[in-house]
């Protein structure tokens, strides 16, 4: 009873807000006006809108990509760990720095380091380029006159935040830096698989490989599946980095849906529509996590069963 | 049966490791592959962290370097015979040139670079001066007196003055300049130091009154440091009281409550942006600090998790105990839990303390005043200024935001990695 004020607040601040967004998506709505309700008009629009199919697709794709290769990236990152028996201390905090790095921060340090004359990564990729352009030219000798005529051939490292093909693998790339923290999760999880089980694999004769496979990944899969869900959770409401970075740009290549239900909602003081939007990834969201549960029913074992 | 016996002889010594371990020189050669690669990671991961900090200690020009240096470097020359700290011009003297004086004119007194062409016989030179902005010629050539003349190749460099000194602007003096030969151009592993002075002022308005402590970077540091620390105070105090109802104490609809608390970890912040936004416009908190902490004195739904997975994980015989003392629920929250639950609390502490630091968004939808805003906002508005910002004052801005968030996870690192932990294994 003691906890009933403060559970009170909860709602207030959450719940209320939660609920009072569905009813706002059905209402047109500008804050310094009063909702005036229009049914699914908010919603007709939505489908109508240009704006919301390309930030739809750009945020699914992100999220495609940046979901799996970030399982991957830690995943391999946590095992590589493990089985390193000393360090760990070590290699999981400089993994995990990243992550604690404002997002304005890494905004600005990757637009610095994407910068693409100037920039880390290009910097590291331009000998490589010339090498590869050098050895397509020797290959090829007709190649080379039409390098000289077509500078379009030769291939040179990509603009990134500049150019509209770039950018988004950019952000997933800035992702991937920040898989410190799940890596560590696995990490800590792995430790708590029972050896008994890896000896029992060996005296059968497992190598490497089938070890993981066959009993690394299924004890730890409640993990793996709570990090997946916590990846399309975040996946889908990356707003500060693109934001700072190209402010959706260029030419759209990174508008995110996050950033749409931020300027419908308080540049374009569109409330009621940002609202709906809102929804919409509400939905996504929910629906994925169904997906997850559902795919997870055959895979998952949970310890004791 | 020899190879058998040999992994039963593993298996008896009882071999730790994530793999179930090999045998002998095969496990040192898998060991050294696996640090050759966690090494080659970490220094990938680290790459950024660490350009980002030789950025923040480079002058200007060298940032502009292709390819990137990674040792940061001062150029040194002399000017006028003083050897000094000097920014040197990109491109060498295209032609002989001569560094005159003219004798008389809009620009009597003042030292110019001109081409040694451009000198007449008669020793008068054609001088542009500045009128309205633009340069223009004067009506005919004046009298020059030779200082010294250069050859081509030779760079022309300027004295680096500290970038902060505000007198300077005041005063408006000219930086002394010189042309050198490259032979006396010198450059030197030099951190400049002076680039985070540089960019504090800038984070400063440019007629800023106020003295260093009230204004610009140490003002959001301020804003910042009072919204972190009421989030910190508000989500240990609520999220403890709620914790501790929702794993000790009965109530009708418990259950419920607490799949709902859950749920609600999972909504996007943009779903809920929008009404919590009206909410606060009708309290008329937007504009004001409060949305970024109050809603944290009313719980957060992930350490209200996060706390009550460990309060379940402590030992009831205590309780029990206390209870039939005849203390109060509030008494044993307060005497038995909360010591035994030091390290949770210090997690979410951390957590919380991070996260508001870290937190744009918020801070970007109800902070309008400029004098309210958080780092940062304000290292976004400072990247975003017009012209520009350079990139080493940028690194160096972006250094003081995120070094004291790395430093204290140097400190609390332990309590860092089994907050961590906790998350996952309960997951």
């Amino acid at each position: 009873m003691l906890a009933a004020p403060w559970i009170l607040g909860m709602g207030l601040f959450t719940l209320y807000p939660f609920c009072a967004s569905i009813y706002y998506s059905f209402t047109d709505f500008s804050v310094l006006q009063k909702p005036v309700f229009i049914g699914l008009d908010n919603f007709r629009e939505i489908s109508k809108d240009p704006n919301f199919w390309t930030a739809l697709t750009n945020t699914i794709v992100y999220a495609a990509l940046a979901i799996p290769l970030g399982l991957f990236v830690s995943l391999v990152l946590a095992l590589l760990m493990n089985g390193a028996r000393r360090g760990q201390a070590l290699y999981s905090a400089v993994f995990y720095l990243p992550h604690l790095i404002p997002a304005t921060v890494s905004a600005i340090l990757w637009m610095w380091i994407f910068e693409p004359q100037f920039g880390l990564i290009n910097s590291a990729l331009r000998p490589i380029c010339d090498a590869l352009n050098w050895l397509r030219a020797s290959i090829d000798p007709t190649l080379a006159e039409k390098m000289r005529q077509n500078p379009a051939l030769i291939w040179s490292p990509p603009a990134w935040m500049g150019s509209a093909t770039w950018a988004l693998p950019g952000l997933v790339l800035m992702a991937l830096w920040n898989v410190g923290q799940t890596a560590f999760i696995y990490l800590a999880k792995l430790k708590d698989v029972p050896h008994e089980l890896y000896e029992a694999a060996e005296i059968d004769g497992a190598s490497t490989w089938q070890k993981i496979w066959h009993v690394t990944l299924p004890q730890i899969s409640p993990v793996i599946f709570f990090n997946v869900i916590m990846g399309i959770i975040s996946a889908f409401q990356v707003f500060a980095e693109p934001y700072i970075m190209t402010l959706g740009g260029p030419g759209n290549a990174t508008f995110f849906l996050p950033q749409f239900i931020y300027e419908s909602a308080f540049r374009d003081m569109h409330m009621g529509y940002a609202s709906a939007l809102a929804w919409i990834l509400f939905m996504i969201i929910l629906a994925l996590t169904a997906l997850a549960f559902r795919l997870s029913r055959g895979r998952v074992h949970y310890a004791g069963k | 049966m020899a190879r058998l016996s040999r992994r039963a002889s593993v298996v008896l010594r009882g071999e730790q490791s994530g793999f179930g371990g090999g045998v002998g020189r095969a496990s040192a050669l898998r060991l050294g592959t696996l640090h050759v690669l966690l090494l080659a990671f970490g220094s990938l991961f680290l790459m950024p962290l660490i350009w980002m900090t030789i950025t923040s200690l480079k002058p200007l020009d060298q940032t502009m370097t292709s390819p990137p240096e990674f040792i940061p470097r001062e150029t040194r020359a002399p000017i006028n015979g003083e050897i000094m700290p000097v920014i040197r011009d990109k491109d060498p003297l295209s032609e002989d040139s001569v560094i005159a004086k003219p004798l008389a004119g809009h620009e009597k007194g003042n030292l110019k670079l001109l081409p040694a062409s451009a000198i007449n016989p008669d020793g008068t030179a054609q001088i542009k001066y500045i009128l309205a902005g633009r340069e223009v010629p004067e009506e005919k050539p004046v009298p020059v007196e030779i200082v010294k003349r250069c050859k081509k190749g030779d760079y022309r460099v300027t004295e680096m003055l500290p970038q902060f000194s505000i007198e300077r602007e005041r005063n408006r003096t000219e930086p002394r300049w010189d042309v050198v030969p490259p032979e006396q151009i010198t450059r030197e592993p030099h951190l400049l130091w002076d680039n985070y002075p540089a960019a504090l002022t800038r984070m400063r308005e440019q007629y800023e009154t106020r003295p260093w402590y009230a204004s610009g970077f140490f003002e959001f540091l301020r804003n910042t440091l009072w919204i972190c620390v009421f989030s910190v105070l508000g989500a240990v105090v609520s999220c403890t009281l709620v914790a501790y109802a929702f794993a000790y104490l009965e109530f009708p609809g418990r259950n419920v409550l607490f799949a709902m608390t859950l749920m609600v970890m999972m909504i996007p912040f943009p779903a809920t942006m929008v009404p919590q936004y009206y909410v606060f416009k009708m309290l008329g908190w937007v504009g004001t600090s409060k949305p970024l902490w109050a809603p944290m004195w009313f719980g957060g739904a992930f350490y209200i998790f996060l706390l009550r997975q460990f309060f379940l994980g402590l030992p009831k015989d205590l309780l029990d105990a206390a209870r039939i003392d005849g203390c109060s629920e509030l008494e044993i929250l307060w005497h038995v839990v909360v010591p035994l639950s030091r390290p949770a609390l210090a997690m979410v502490a951390l957590f919380e303390f991070i996260r508001q630091w870290k937190d744009f968004m918020a801070p970007k939808i109800y902070l309008i005043d400029k004098m309210q805003f958080t780092l940062a906002l304000g290292l976004e508005q400072l990247f975003s200024q017009q012209g520009g910002t350079p990139w080493n004052l940028a690194m160096a801005a972006c250094m003081m935001f995120s070094v004291p968030l790395i430093v204290l996870f140097l400190f609390a690192r332990k309590t860092f990695m089994r907050g961590i932990a906790m998350t996952g294994i309960k997951g």
